[in-house]
């Protein structure tokens, strides 16, 4: 009776296996993620080291559109200053504001931690200039961009690892849309809405699978070369 | 359709036995990978899983594979599945990760999750028996550290 009571009263949770801690953490918006810490210790810090951030309207959802760069400037300081480990996913999404500097410092500090998948989510309106340091980013897998201006840096190499590109009312020159999609060798899906006109462009990518032009669907197509 | 069902015995680390539908039982990964490659003798031991747990879990792995069951039965059981003692909770979790269904291993986490979010720290201990360890200044001073978040 004892042995039971005890059982059923014991905090089993917070000595989960860390795969575990992990999955609920990031399932959480990140306000409950950080407010963890101070369950006890041993709750501390796992907020900070799991792979995943979500920034997104839960986030913005009671301040002003003024109001919402303050909360992101300080949300930024606080994740620069306690954050450990990689960042391999990273979700943004601020559909209330403007023009942001802050997403530059997120970017750049994503480029630097090791991100695989990364959706930006932005308002419309005037595009949002993509950071150079986007393309620093060796082990990008996913890339999804909405409402960004699209110039490629000259240092721009190769997105060596690049599966599925996602370009939602983005601008970008036909010469760099080629160039782009050349520099992604294992490209197997990619979705494009782009807003300025395209005449020609030339799609050099050997394992594309799935290609949505606008209204155009191919799929499963082991080779795509438009106009070669 | 294949005219022998194949069993597997599954053996708890409280010595119990559970005899099982080959194809129910590899929703386990790891009961999977054993078949596949072949290092089934007669009896699989789960050193890891209690005889309760076992139970709970063969009994999700049954109604999940039960031929023409629609969807909203399958919430409705998923629902009242979860809603367990995190005890219980905390055991589901180590077993699915254990056999490796990542399918019961969400759901579970999910349930974690839910029990958590929009709670006050208080609220949360007392929900999952966890033991603030904290001194009054340590606990004002992780308030200050995260200041956004207890706003």
């Amino acid at each position: 009776m004892t042995e039971e009571v005890s059982r059923r009263t014991c905090d089993r949770i917070s000595n989960l296996p860390i795969n575990a801690i992990d999955a609920i953490l990031t399932r959480l918006p990140l306000r409950d993620a950080v407010r963890t810490s101070i369950l006890s210790r041993k709750w501390r810090y796992d907020w900070a080291k799991v792979p995943k951030l979500t920034l997104d309207e839960s986030l913005w959802k009671d301040v002003s559109n003024r109001g919402v760069r303050v909360k992101l400037g300080r949300i930024l300081l606080h994740l620069f200053s306690l954050r450990q480990g990689p960042i391999k996913e990273c979700r943004i999404s601020i559909l209330k504001s403007k023009y942001f500097p802050e997403v530059d410092n997120l970017i750049f500090f994503l480029s630097r931690n090791e991100i695989e998948y990364l959706v930006l989510e932005l308002p419309k309106g005037e595009k949002y200039k993509l950071p150079s340091s986007v393309f620093t980013s060796s082990k990008m897998r996913h890339l999804t961009l909405e409402y960004c201006v699209i110039n490629l840096p000259t240092t721009f190499q190769v997105f060596g690892k690049l599966l599925r590109l996602q370009l939602f009312n983005v601008s970008i020159s036909e010469k760099h849309l080629e160039k782009l999609i050349s520099r992604c060798p294992l490209l197997e899906d990619m979705e494009l809405d782009i807003s300025n006109p395209l005449n020609y462009i030339q799609v050099n990518a050997p394992n594309l699978k799935f290609l949505n032009f606008g209204s155009k669907i191919i799929s499963n197509t082991p080779l795509l070369n438009y106009g070669g | 359709m294949s005219s022998s069902t194949k069993f597997l015995t599954l053996k708890t680390c409280d010595d119990k036995k559970f005899v099982l539908d080959e194809a129910i039982a590899v929703r386990s990964q790891t009961i999977k990978n054993m078949v596949e490659d072949d290092c089934v003798s007669n009896v699989i031991p789960l050193p890891n899983v209690d005889s309760k747990t076992m139970t709970k879990v063969i009994e999700y792995w049954k109604k999940h594979s039960e031929e023409g069951i629609s969807k909203d039965m399958l919430m409705d059981f998923d629902k009242a599945f979860v809603k367990v003692h995190h005890s219980i909770l905390h055991a589901l979790i180590l077993a699915a990760n254990f056999l490796n269904d990542k399918e019961m291993l969400d759901m579970m986490c999910q349930e974690v999750v839910d029990r958590i979010k929009g709670k006050t720290p208080e609220e949360i201990r007392k929900e999952f028996d966890i033991k603030n360890d904290f001194t009054p200044e340590e606990e004002e001073e992780i308030r200050k550290e995260n200041a956004w978040a207890f706003e």
